[in-house]
């Protein structure tokens, strides 16, 4: 069910907000043990639902007015937790709304929780969560990905109409992926980050994770826009302007008949040996697809995509030894209990508030910025990422949009997580070039393996053209079979909207 | 041999406790990422013109950028932004 469905539903009175939140906090209680897509259900969310009614009773809906949403929880909420899935920030509460959040409640759209991901949005699974491991739809067994795994996976199962999520390295874009939804990483200033728990602060970003590329794009105007607390944000009007001077061709509609004059590129890199086959042949048949709706398709290098995994480690990491060094128990959260000095407090309350994969990004980060090895790591990270971020600029000069897979391979089981931390970095192949350039990037479904699990296909446009790849994304939806995860038959069983 | 560090400095220097069992466990982590990290040791790009999301992107004219991020960039070339909230600046420092 997608948001405009839902919209003309609660429009028409065919419904009411309160209503439709109870369909879905029933979905959740009921269904979200199988999932752990939840960290908090918002007990609030009624009230905000009877709030929404009231203004759609008095003719003035907006697009989400009404809409029950999931927010990933590391973006911060006055009436709910947001723990970053850490024990660090168990039971913190912001004293300050995230500005994507106080949009959404300008337009009185219904918050139903939070969402569960990887511990200050490190990781690719959803499952280094101080407290729960969530589980892909399409089979238990699996990983949804991460590190916005419970947004992807609580839209995928009909938890919640839509999700926020953030994106740094790929956070958005591979669990979409692997859930079978579709996840748009803007691109890097369209969306403000006040209020979101800083990971990598040249690389964060927050996006829409939904049903298809249109909802998508209906969050992604709720929340876009210039914000006086993010200076690295932009305004609309500025947008357009730096959007016009790149490019000219965002404003060819697409449609299913008329992608005359459209090109696009195939990334040569990541169609590679590292792509299992099943991922590789769906990726190629949806670039097929778009071949016969007129589009002209041919194999583009980007040769510095084979160096973009360790520049994004090296960078994010470098900047989250920073970011986090907040967390010292004197700020915020947790603190260890009777330490003997100052510095055993912090230590210590690092040492019992971050998990592994946190400790590990630390020391790796520091290690980067040490005197010695700065120039060998972080300042080469830099201008590899420099030399990416021309490629890919040199590329938008003849394409209008790259194609390549989100992710090497669809959702892998939950018991065959590499030990091999570097392994599981570099499946993160497809995703990091598009932040290290700031570029926004998207995955949609694209076929399904043998055992039935999601394969996206990730479009990455240049700068500003966020518009042109949901639209490009969206004429491929029309055509393209999507599947529900198997839950959702038994779900309808128990009565549908 | 990766780690050219000292593993009992590292974890010092990032402020985190850790017992000799977690080092051991850190530090075979810490060789098998610093295998992929040292793969750029051997590649040399140009200095780009503009390496990274940095305001440098922003419309010539936009308003409210100020002089003081210019000359942060101009000082700090590794700088990285933080501008979320009390309009403070988290830079990854050299670590002396």
């Amino acid at each position: 069910m997608n948001i405009r469905k839902l919209r003309g539903m609660l429009d028409s009175r065919v419904i009411s907000a309160a209503e439709l939140t109870k369909f879905f906090l029933s979905r959740i209680e009921t269904w979200d043990q199988n999932i752990g897509a939840f960290l908090h259900v918002n007990e609030h969310a009624l009230e905000a639902a009877e709030k929404a009614q009231k203004r759609i009773d008095a003719g003035d809906p907006q697009p989400l007015t009404g809409i029950p949403l999931g927010l990933k929880d590391n973006l911060c909420t006055t009436d709910m937790p947001t723990t970053c899935a850490s024990k660090m920030l168990e039971h913190y509460r912001p004293p300050y709304d995230a500005a994507v959040v106080a949009k959404l409640r300008a337009q009185d759209a219904v918050f139903l929780g939070k969402l569960n991901m990887d511990e200050f949005a490190m990781g690719a699974t959803t499952q280094t969560s101080y407290y729960q491991k969530t589980r892909n739809p399409f089979d238990e067994s699996r990983v949804p990905g991460g590190s916005s795994g419970g947004s992807a996976a609580a839209v995928s199962a009909g938890l919640c109409a839509a999700a926020l999520g953030s994106d740094t390295g790929g956070s958005i874009r591979q669990p979409a992926s692997f859930c079978g939804v579709t996840g748009h990483r803007p691109t890097y200033g369209a969306v403000s980050r006040y209020g979101c728990v800083a990971f990598a602060s040249s690389l964060d970003q927050i996006g829409p994770i939904a049903a298809c590329a249109a909802d998508c794009e209906l969050l992604l105007q709720a929340v876009a826009g210039r914000d006086e607390h993010d200076q690295t944000s932009f305004r609309a009007d500025q947008r357009n302007r730096v959007r016009n001077r790149v490019r000219n061709r965002s404003e060819i509609k697409t449609n299913a008949a008329s992608l005359q004059g459209v090109k696009l590129g195939l990334i040569e890199e990541l169609l590679g040996e590292n792509v299992a086959e099943e991922t590789r042949r769906a990726v190629l048949h949806a670039a097929a697809w778009y071949e016969n709706a007129g589009a002209v398709v041919e194999t583009v290098s980007l040769p510095a995509l084979d160096y973009a995994v360790p520049a994004y480690y090296l960078i994010s990491s470098a900047e989250a030894s920073a970011n986090l060094s907040r967390f010292d128990g004197v700020r915020y959260g947790h603190r260890t209990e009777k330490p003997a000095h100052y510095e055993e407090l912090i230590a210590k309350t690092r040492a019992e508030g971050f998990g592994w994969e946190v400790k590990r990004r630390v020391l790796l980060g520091s290690y980067a910025l040490c005197s010695g090895y700065y120039d060998d790591y972080y300042m080469k990270a830099v201008r590899l990422a420099g030399a990416l971020r021309e490629q890919y600029a040199r590329a938008f000069e003849t394409y209008d949009a790259l194609l390549s897979p989100a992710s090497p391979t669809a959702a892998f089981p939950k018991d065959n997580i590499p030990d091999d931390p570097a392994q599981l970095y570099l499946a993160d192949v497809c995703t990091v070039s598009a932040p290290l350039a700031g570029l926004p990037s998207l995955s949609t479904p694209c076929g399904y393996t043998a055992k039935g699990l999601p394969i996206g296909l990730m479009i990455t446009g240049a700068r500003w053209a966020d518009h042109w790849i949901l639209s490009l994304a969206d004429c491929f939806e029309q055509s393209f079979d999507r599947r529900d995860p198997p839950m959702a038959a038994e779900m309808q069983k128990e009565g549908g909207l | 041999m990766h780690v050219h560090y000292d593993i009992e400095k590292l974890a010092s220097l990032s402020k985190i406790d850790f017992s000799a069992e977690e080092l051991r466990a850190m530090e075979k982590d810490m060789e098998s990422i610093m295998a992929l990290m040292d793969s750029i040791k051997g590649v040399n790009p140009p200095p780009a013109a503009n390496p990274g999301n940095r305001p440098d992107d922003r419309p010539d004219d936009c308003p409210g950028e100020s002089a003081r991020l210019s000359e942060l960039r101009a000082d700090t070339p590794a700088a990285s932004l933080d501008l979320r909230g009390r309009g403070e600046f988290i830079i990854p420092r050299i670590i002396e």
